[in-house]
């Protein structure tokens, strides 16, 4: 029981450090805070108890901890990235709650579009040239990469979700899971 | 010693589960057990590997903090699989980078988008995720235009925004 608390403890503490953090401007993406953040506290909190605390079992703790800190991750992940979410926030301050399907596409999707290919051009992985994109050797190799990765899990269609599968499980409607991202975390991200 | 590191049966047996979901996802991906939808693959997967770990919890019949402890190990390790999964599968940006590098050329935003979806329009990719909304009962196309559901859509935008001002995201 000690252990589940300590867990819980873990993450309070790593709770309060991401919402500090992910409000202060910097390079490091928000991914990396929040693994960062997660890591840290965890080891602060259990090192802590085991001064304080007294005996107890490590493995409840970081299953309560790690359970939690990925469901953080998660919420943020899905406000921070997700398309579909974005639309339908906008749908909640839209009049009447509604919007034309050429409206969703010309001032949501596209400018998502293009803040991405931006997002590309800022990792290194693309370049821009009077309005036009290339990949570079870094987005090659990455690309090369990635594409392994798909074949290796079997994944032969990417991208869309009707092409890729015909069935949508909750959370990737919610996720849009971007953890490459390198924005600061009060910037639109894309 | 004040910290017990040494993990109990039903917590080691947990930790396997973990293991395999991994390897379970890719037995499904390959040879006379593929399935082909990816999201399928992946629940089918989580599936076994949780139908696994409640009988290996039957079998050893643990304490109730064993218990919680090997189901929030294995709950852990299905949401983060999952994340990478979806990744994989439909990440936007990694999407974009598959798509630029296939064309192996100078794209515009426009040829980018035309690229990525595969010759279809913009409107395509808007559909696709706009469908997301429309099966979660979040949102409705009526005449034309998209319409998000009274209760349950109004629900889900009121969670997002207030997640939004607690991440100290803009708007």
């Amino acid at each position: 029981m000690n252990s589940l608390l300590v867990g819980l403890g873990c993450f309070a503490l790593h709770a309060v450090v991401t919402l500090v953090w992910l409000r202060l401007s910097g390079r490091t993406s928000p991914v990396a805070r929040h693994a960062a953040s997660s890591l840290a506290t965890h080891a602060l909190g259990v090192a802590s108890a085991a001064q304080f605390v007294g005996p107890f079992a490590y493995w409840p703790a970081a299953a309560v901890s790690g359970f939690l800190a990925v469901c953080w991750l998660f919420a943020f992940s899905a406000v921070y990235k997700s398309v579909s979410l974005r639309i339908l926030t906008q749908l909640d301050c839209t009049p009447g709650h509604a919007m034309p399907m050429e409206a969703v596409t010309e001032d949501y999707v596209r400018p998502e579009f293009a803040t991405r290919a931006s997002l590309l051009v800022t990792m290194g992985c693309a370049t821009e040239a009077d309005g036009a994109f290339e990949v570079t050797e870094k987005g090659t190799a990455t690309a090369r990469r990635i594409a392994g990765i798909q074949h290796a899990c079997g994944i032969a269609a990417s991208g869309l979700y009707g092409e890729a599968t015909d069935l949508m499980p909750l959370t990737t409607a919610l996720l849009d899971p971007e953890g490459v991202g390198q924005h600061s975390p009060g910037q639109r991200p894309g | 010693m004040t910290i017990d590191f040494l993990p109990t049966l039903p917590v080691a047996a947990s930790l396997a589960a973990c293991v395999m979901l991994p390897v379970a996802l890719l037995v499904l991906s390959h040879g006379p057990f593929k399935v082909t939808a990816p999201g399928r693959r992946f629940v089918l997967a989580a599936g076994v590997v949780w139908t696994a770990w409640v009988a290996t919890m039957i079998a050893v019949r643990p304490d109730w903090v064993d218990l919680v402890t090997g189901a929030l190990l294995l709950a852990t390790a299905t949401l983060a699989g999952f994340t990478l999964w979806t990744l994989v599968a439909w990440g936007f940006t990694v999407s974009m980078l598959l798509a630029l590098a296939r064309a192996d050329r100078p794209l515009t935003v426009d040829g980018w988008a035309l690229a990525y979806t595969r010759g279809k329009p913009l409107a395509a990719f808007a559909q696709d995720r706009l469908g997301v909304l429309l099966k979660l009962g979040l949102a409705e196309v009526r005449g034309g235009e998209v319409v998000m559901t009274p209760r349950r859509g109004r629900a889900f935008a009121k969670a997002a925004t207030m997640l939004r001002r607690l991440f100290g995201l803009s708007k």
